[in-house]
């Protein structure tokens, strides 16, 4: 990046976005310090292409999502080279989410597990929605889709866990 | 139910960022155009080897095409010997 200063500003406004972020999807410090880091080395790397087309936020938002799926991704297929049994996976992985509350904290592990079971779009929409308190538009600029779509997806996301839970 | 667990994800706090972050980032940019250099070096080398390769092999065509019309060539004096009609 030829602007070291615009990176030191993008870092300030941004890091603690996609830190959070990070520890909403993997539930762990040491992960979600990871991912933060390489979410920067991503940003950093392409930033001079960013298009414009959303705002930066959104764009981070996309960039942060994509590698945090990503990690869980790759993160499983670890386990289930070790691990034969078919229900491990990375649920299974440390809770360690330090911003759950002390006193509620085997509950939001228990909601986080059953979380990380829906599918990608679905845990998606509801995390942005519930956690991240966006509104239903801007989730749809995240995920690039219309605002009925994720109102169908969270309503979904909802039922599911509501059977679950 | 439903409103409970909503309200329980609703109350998780934004935490602040540790940090040992930005060095962290840091390192890893540098160690990202380390790897890139030694990448793009490895690549216009195997391009020069490449090249180098195709020119000697291109070279060493045309050595033997030329090679191989040379032979194909009649020669004029050694015609003689067995084409020349002789008289008594």
């Amino acid at each position: 990046m030829k602007n070291e200063k615009q990176f030191l500003e993008i870092y300030n406004e941004f890091s603690q976005l996609v830190y959070n972020l990070s520890l909403n999807y993997l539930q762990n410090i040491e992960d979600a310090k990871e991912a933060t880091q390489d979410v920067f080395v991503k940003i950093h790397t392409k930033i001079e292409g960013f298009n414009k087309k959303s705002s930066l936020k959104t764009w981070i938002y996309r960039i942060t999502i994509n590698h945090c799926l990503d990690v869980i991704k790759s993160k499983n297929r670890k386990y289930r080279l070790f691990f034969t049994r078919e229900n491990e996976d990375y649920d299974s992985v440390e809770f360690n989410h330090p911003g759950a509350q002390m006193e509620s904290r085997e509950e939001v592990e228990t909601i986080f597990g059953e979380i990380n079971k829906l599918p990608e779009k679905q845990k998606t929409a509801l995390i942005l929605k519930s956690i991240e308190g966006l509104p239903q538009k801007e989730i749809a600029a995240v995920m690039k889709m219309n605002e009925k779509a994720v109102e169908s997806l969270l309503s979904r996301a909802r039922k599911n866990l509501k059977e679950k839970l | 139910m439903e409103k409970d667990y909503l309200n329980k994800l609703k109350k998780i706090e934004q935490v602040s960022v540790p940090d040992s972050l930005m060095e962290g980032i840091q390192s890893k940019i540098e160690t990202k155009r380390i790897v890139d250099k030694r990448n793009n070096n490895l690549v216009l080398a195997f391009t020069f080897i490449l090249l180098f390769a195709n020119a000697g092999v291109v070279i060493s065509y045309n050595k033997a095409q030329s090679k191989s019309t040379a032979s194909q060539q009649v020669n004029p004096y050694s015609f003689g010997n067995t084409t020349f009609i002789e008289y008594d």
